[in-house]
């Protein structure tokens, strides 16, 4: 069963990471302990529903959380031996781009308006790397091509507002790539995009991680996409992690009740019954958690001992993890 | 269809933009002729990308924008050029829910107010009379009581959404044409809002003109798809029969693009291309620049709608000239095209 051997060395180690957002009252814990650790060339889905904490946790990560209303309370970040908490500033600006990147939802909104999509990808190159005008632009058409960019060299010269969604994203994409990072963090990269264009990011994105030997974090809503792309999955709720799985073992034996509901609700695997399932109430808000499980509220298969204890992150030998009493992957249900 | 409340016949939409400095800019043709009903209890889904026209088609349907030509009837009157003092009377009848309830809430206003605002408009009734009908509509769509006196920001998207949609039933129309009603929430929230359109539909009768780009919402909640490609209706058909054997090679390449583990374990081609520009369509069949088995006569002349085995229509030379692409799958050598 342990996929182990196969799978790379550690590459990105976020352990016991927990933000906070100032909120009207106050400091409030938005994450609580997440630990993960992705591997050289994997994809990982990080997934749950709106407000589970997974956006911040990518942020957290790339050193991004807006200052004045996002902090860090506590954990650690290590990417290929580097404690990234530990990082100045300008050792940190030198490092985002360089050994990892990250792609957002809105392509639009990424990229400066009154610069050439050509210009933009070589400022990158050259921020990083020692190039001249002339080779960053050569390699900015390179990327271009790369990432499936029709007439790449004609294309460099236009502005952003001159392509659909689809190109940019694949422009976002050349830039993230431009200095051949390790780590390719994707917040909901092809949600805002038309299905047939997203399944060319798609596609995009399996055929550059295979590339570059890349490890992609992708954070995503949507289990559809999870299953077509993702190699291991850390499921969110409220922001905590409730469990950790192969993408294989996730959609056919998830272990907690939320995976097991979340799943129901999208039946990724196109079974074509028409039943509609969904979570009843809603995901609790930061600041007013439920004493014990944070899903016992919502939770089909809660009991009394569900309310009385937080639960603990169970981590199994096979490198999976659950934060529940019960195991729904076992054969009887505990 | 038997009996259509509303019924689109031949409609056309072009937009002309006025250029800065008034500079001559050439047309959108966004709807190129589209014709479409919703009976009374159906549930008609229309499935497109962006900028194929379908939130286009759906703001002509409730009479949000005249259409260039073409007839809109509701209730077997042609409302698209009645005056507004006409329409009045019918739109309680014929409601609209956006994807965005950011801004389609006044931000000012009460959830209880937002909802019952429709009320003071059409019928008249006392504070209290509208208070209570406010209430019985958040209970149908899910929330309570207590959210009555809370402003828009107070809630989620999700519960957001559930307010634009009271707000729309509050009136108990015969149609309501929903534009991307549940692609910003989260899956729960959309099953839940698609079972409650289900449940309309099957106890008050209500019609739905359902457009999304999201498959799996539609298939879950139409009984006949229309599937739209640059401004026209390239195919039609009870939604079993749509989504198990695709008549039109730009449905079959949006059924295969959604993402999942059969995409994956299929190991199929990329779809190619996006679509043109609806400034300058080109002319024959609007899908031949992406399509994987574009033949010399799809360059030239637009294919008209024919029949399909299992119901409904495609517009696809393949259909009356080629190898019929409904029930079987698309050559080996042809699918992995281009």
């Amino acid at each position: 069963m342990s996929q182990e051997a196969e799978r790379g060395a550690t590459l990105l180690n976020v352990e016991e990471l927990s933000v906070e957002v100032l909120t009207s009252t106050g400091w409030t814990g938005v994450t609580d302990t997440v630990s993960f650790q992705l591997r050289r060339g994997e994809v990982m889905g990080l997934v749950g529903e709106s407000g589970c904490g997974k956006s911040t946790t990518a942020l957290a990560l790339m050193g991004l959380l807006p200052k004045a209303s996002a902090r860090v309370a506590s954990g650690t970040v290590w990417l290929d031996g580097t404690d990234l908490y530990s990082l100045s500033r300008r050792q940190w600006e030198d490092l985002r781009g360089d050994d990892i990147s990250m792609i957002f939802q809105e392509p639009m909104s990424s990229l400066h308006p009154a610069f050439t999509v050509g210009e933009q990808i070589a400022e990158s190159v050259r921020r990083h790397r020692d190039l001249g005008r002339r080779d960053a632009w050569q390699r900015a058409v390179a990327l271009l091509e790369k990432v499936g960019m029709p007439e790449a060299r004609a294309r460099a010269t236009c502005y952003p507002h001159e392509f659909s969604g689809g190109m940019l994203q694949r422009v976002l994409i050349a830039i993230a790539l431009a200095c051949e990072p390790k780590v390719l963090v994707a917040d909901e990269p092809t949600t805002a995009l038309d299905v047939t264009v997203q399944a060319q990011i798609l596609d995009l994105l399996r055929s550059m991680g295979a590339e570059f030997d890349l490890s992609i974090l992708l954070v995503t809503h949507d289990l559809d996409v999870v299953a077509d792309i993702c190699d291991e999955v850390v499921v969110m709720y409220a922001g905590q992690v409730v469990e950790q799985a192969t993408v294989k073992e996730f959609l056919h034996a998830p272990r907690h009740p939320y995976s097991r509901a979340l799943l129901a609700g999208s039946r990724p695997d196109g079974d074509d019954s028409t039943e509609l399932h969904w979570i009843p109430g809603a995901p609790p808000t930061p600041g007013a958690l439920p004493p014990g499980c944070r899903f016992e509220p919502r939770c089909a298969h809660a009991h009394d001992r569900c309310r009385a204890e937080e639960i603990a992150l169970q981590r199994h030998p096979d490198g999976s993890a659950h934060r529940c009493v019960l195991d729904l992957s076992a054969p009887r249900g505990e | 269809m038997s009996r259509d409340i509303l019924t689109l016949d031949d409609v056309h939409v072009a937009f002309s933009p006025q250029g800065l400095f008034r500079r001559r800019t050439a047309p959108v043709r966004a709807v190129r002729g589209v014709s479409l009903g919703v009976g009374e209890a159906e549930s008609v889904g229309l499935v497109g990308e962006s900028g194929c026209g379908k939130s286009t088609l759906g703001r002509v349907a409730v009479r949000l924008l005249s259409p260039t030509s073409g007839t809109v009837s509701f209730q077997g009157q042609a409302i698209q050029a009645l005056p507004e003092r006409r329409m009045r009377p019918l739109r309680p009848g014929l409601q609209m829910v956006f994807q965005d309830p950011y801004s389609s809430l006044d931000p000012s206003m009460t959830v209880g107010d937002s909802v019952a605002e429709p009320l003071r408009v059409h019928e008249r009734l006392s504070g209290a009379e509208r208070r209570a009908r406010g209430r019985e509509m958040l209970h149908l769509v899910g929330l309570e009581e207590r959210h009555l006196d809370r402003y828009p920001h107070e809630f989620s998207g999700g519960q957001r959404q559930r307010v634009a949609l009271a707000r729309a039933l509050i009136l108990n129309p015969q149609v309501v044409v929903c534009d991307e009603a549940t692609s910003a929430v989260d899956v729960s929230t959309q099953n839940q809002i698609l079972a409650l359109l289900r449940e309309l539909r099957h106890d008050r009768g209500m019609g739905f003109l359902f457009i999304s780009h999201n498959l799996a919402a539609v298939r879950h909640v139409a009984q006949r798809v229309a599937v739209m490609y640059l401004g026209k209706v390239v195919e039609t058909g009870p939604t079993a029969r749509v989504f198990a054997a695709p008549a039109h090679p730009y449905t079959h390449m949006l059924l295969t693009s959604a993402p999942g583990a059969s995409r994956r374990g299929a190991g199929g081609a990329t779809p190619v291309g996006e679509p043109p520009s609806p400034v300058n369509p080109p002319a024959g069949c609007p899908f031949q620049t992406r399509c994987p088995m574009v033949m010399e006569r799809c360059r030239v002349e637009m294919p008209a709608p024919t029949p399909v085995d299992g119901g409904g229509e495609v517009a696809c030379h393949l259909q009356t000239d080629g190898p019929h692409l409904a029930g079987r799958p698309l050559p080996e050598t042809l699918r992995a095209g281009v």
